[in-house]
């Protein structure tokens, strides 16, 4: 009886487990996608001053973010881009724009 | 075995107590999200779970009808910014899908999952976000507390600017001004320079001479080249940063004689004294008993206080790990808290999070950098840790530095939308 109350409970606290942590399949581009919106605006609408992201088409946007990641200037968005993997831009570009 | 029986009973009912989806949505019921603070963490929060009101019903408390902003409210003592560009409301709010309080939370019960406000009324949650901001610490240094801040107001909120402007309007020539810098950690780690740097611009342009002191309880600076480079360059010899191995900690002032005495580097006569406390997390979370060490401990994917799972901490008054405490960190994490809230409620699985932050500072009117970084939650999902960061290179062509101004002012326009839009 006891093993079955045992096993029970490590059997509560293994769900409790899964249900409070972070899967880390789960690729966080909503994560990335909100982080954008800060400087590029709820809607990534943009204004005079930061460019729109929704405005672009998609493969305008990849070669954007491939051009910021490449070239070695050192305003923001040219150190933020480096920091972004292939797949992350075409994640990027799939919510953006899908 | 009926002891066996009874504890088995007392685990199931613990467990089922203990479990916060049973907040989650069941039937007709909408559980309650309160946020408290309606600032870059709170306000943000709000915006985000507010594309999930169907869910849940949000209700924000704030005990200001107005919001100045702390960013920006630098560029006010430069004199190409008014205050009144730093003023929101939050009449927005109501009229999208967060329910507004504006009233003062005097205590969190926690255990009672209730609010109660300044008039003794209370206020019942099923989750709770808490996004009070920073508080002071007094008597750090001898002879400066709350009553003498009074009359040296350290104006480390976006309000109190206005104080501190006038106070430099009324400088004469050959004027010194003496700044004391606190220690890590505190709000917005490069305000304190750039506030040099722009009392430096408008004293440049009224051609007056001075000289300011900035009196540091620490041995290095965020963007510390950027602006090093910048005070050489537009203010040369008017600025002087003293480390705190050259003594510069300042552990006395004398309010009458406006004297300054530091640790090890003399004393020091000023026209004008601007002393930046040492902070700690916001009073709320202080008198709630829900702070450790001077800041709050959550877990850095749901912000979850370490203690109450379903109290949600974020912004200046949580130790973020790696991250700084600024508006862009108190957004980034508002939008992940939100997420993860949204997550916990409907049961499903949390993202991992990743965070920025990109802090510009202006040098002068014209002449802006940044600090950029991105955040993950550490192997052990303990805390959250930089992936490095990057600034804006020294020694560029000025419309690097031009850009980099543009593009803040861009930041800002957007980022308070977002909040207040």
């Amino acid at each position: 009886m006891d093993k079955k109350i045992s096993l029970f409970c490590c059997l509560i606290i293994y769900l409790w487990g899964i249900s409070t942590h972070a899967n880390d399949n789960l690729v966080s581009i909503t994560s990335i996608v909100n982080n954008c919106s800060s400087c590029h605006g709820y809607n990534n609408q943009g204004n005079i001053y930061v460019p729109s992201i929704i405005s672009l088409k998609k493969k305008d946007f990849i070669l954007k973010m491939n051009m910021y990641r490449e070239l070695d200037k050192s305003t923001s968005m040219y150190r933020i881009a480096k920091a972004l993997t292939n797949d992350d831009i075409i994640n990027l570009a799939n919510f953006y724009f899908d | 075995m009926k002891k066996t029986k009874r504890n088995f009973l007392k685990l199931i009912t613990l467990g089922v107590a203990s479990f916060p989806f049973i907040r989650g949505v069941r039937g007709n019921y909408k559980p309650k999200i309160v946020i408290i603070g309606g600032g870059f963490g709170g306000g943000s929060c709000a915006r985000y779970l507010e594309r999930f009101s169907n869910f849940f019903d949000i209700l924000l408390i704030e005990k200001k009808n107005t919001y100045y902003t702390c960013p920006f409210s630098n560029y006010v003592l430069g004199g190409f910014r008014t205050i009144e560009q730093n003023i929101f409301d939050y009449k927005n709010f109501a009229l999208r899908k967060t329910k507004l309080l504006n009233a003062n939370v005097h205590f969190i019960n926690p255990e009672k999952n209730k609010i109660i406000l300044d008039n003794n009324d209370s206020i019942n949650y099923d989750w709770l976000v808490i996004s009070p901001g920073i508080d002071f610490k007094w008597n750090t240094i001898e002879g400066y507390n709350q009553k003498v801040n009074a009359k040296f107001p350290h104006c480390w909120n976006g309000k109190d600017v206005d104080i501190l402007n006038k106070q430099i309007d009324s400088l004469d020539n050959n004027s010194v001004i003496l700044i004391s810098i606190p220690a890590y950690p505190y709000r917005c780690p490069p305000a304190p320079y750039e506030r040099a740097s722009m009392i430096a611009y408008k004293l440049k342009k009224k051609n007056l001479k001075y000289k300011i002191f900035l009196l540091d309880n620490k041995n290095s600076f965020t963007k510390q080249k950027l602006f090093l480079a910048a005070w050489n360059k537009f203010y040369p010899n008017c600025i002087e940063w003293i480390s705190k191995n050259n003594g510069g900690e300042v552990v006395e002032l004398n309010q009458n004689k406006k004297e300054i005495y530091t640790k090890s580097a003399g004393k020091f006569k000023g026209n004008l004294i601007n002393i930046i406390p040492e902070q700690k997390a916001g009073q709320l979370l202080q008198s709630s008993n829900l702070v450790f060490n001077d800041w709050v401990e959550i877990d850095p994917i749901s912000f979850s206080h370490k203690n109450f799972s379903n109290i949600h901490v974020l912004g200046d008054s949580i130790n973020a790990g790696d991250m700084p405490k600024s508006a862009f960190s108190a957004n980034s994490q508002a939008k992940i808290c939100a997420e993860n809230l949204k997550n916990k409620i409907l049961e499903k699985d949390m993202v991992n999070p990743t965070f920025l932050n990109t802090c510009y500072s202006l040098a002068s009117s014209q002449h802006g950098f940044s600090t950029s970084s991105w955040y993950r939650v550490s192997s052990k999902n303990s805390k959250i840790v930089s992936l490095g960061s990057t600034e804006t290179r020294v020694g560029m062509d000025k419309k690097i530095y031009k850009e980099e101004m543009l593009h803040s002012l861009g930041w800002y326009e957007n980022i308070v939308n977002e909040v207040f839009g």
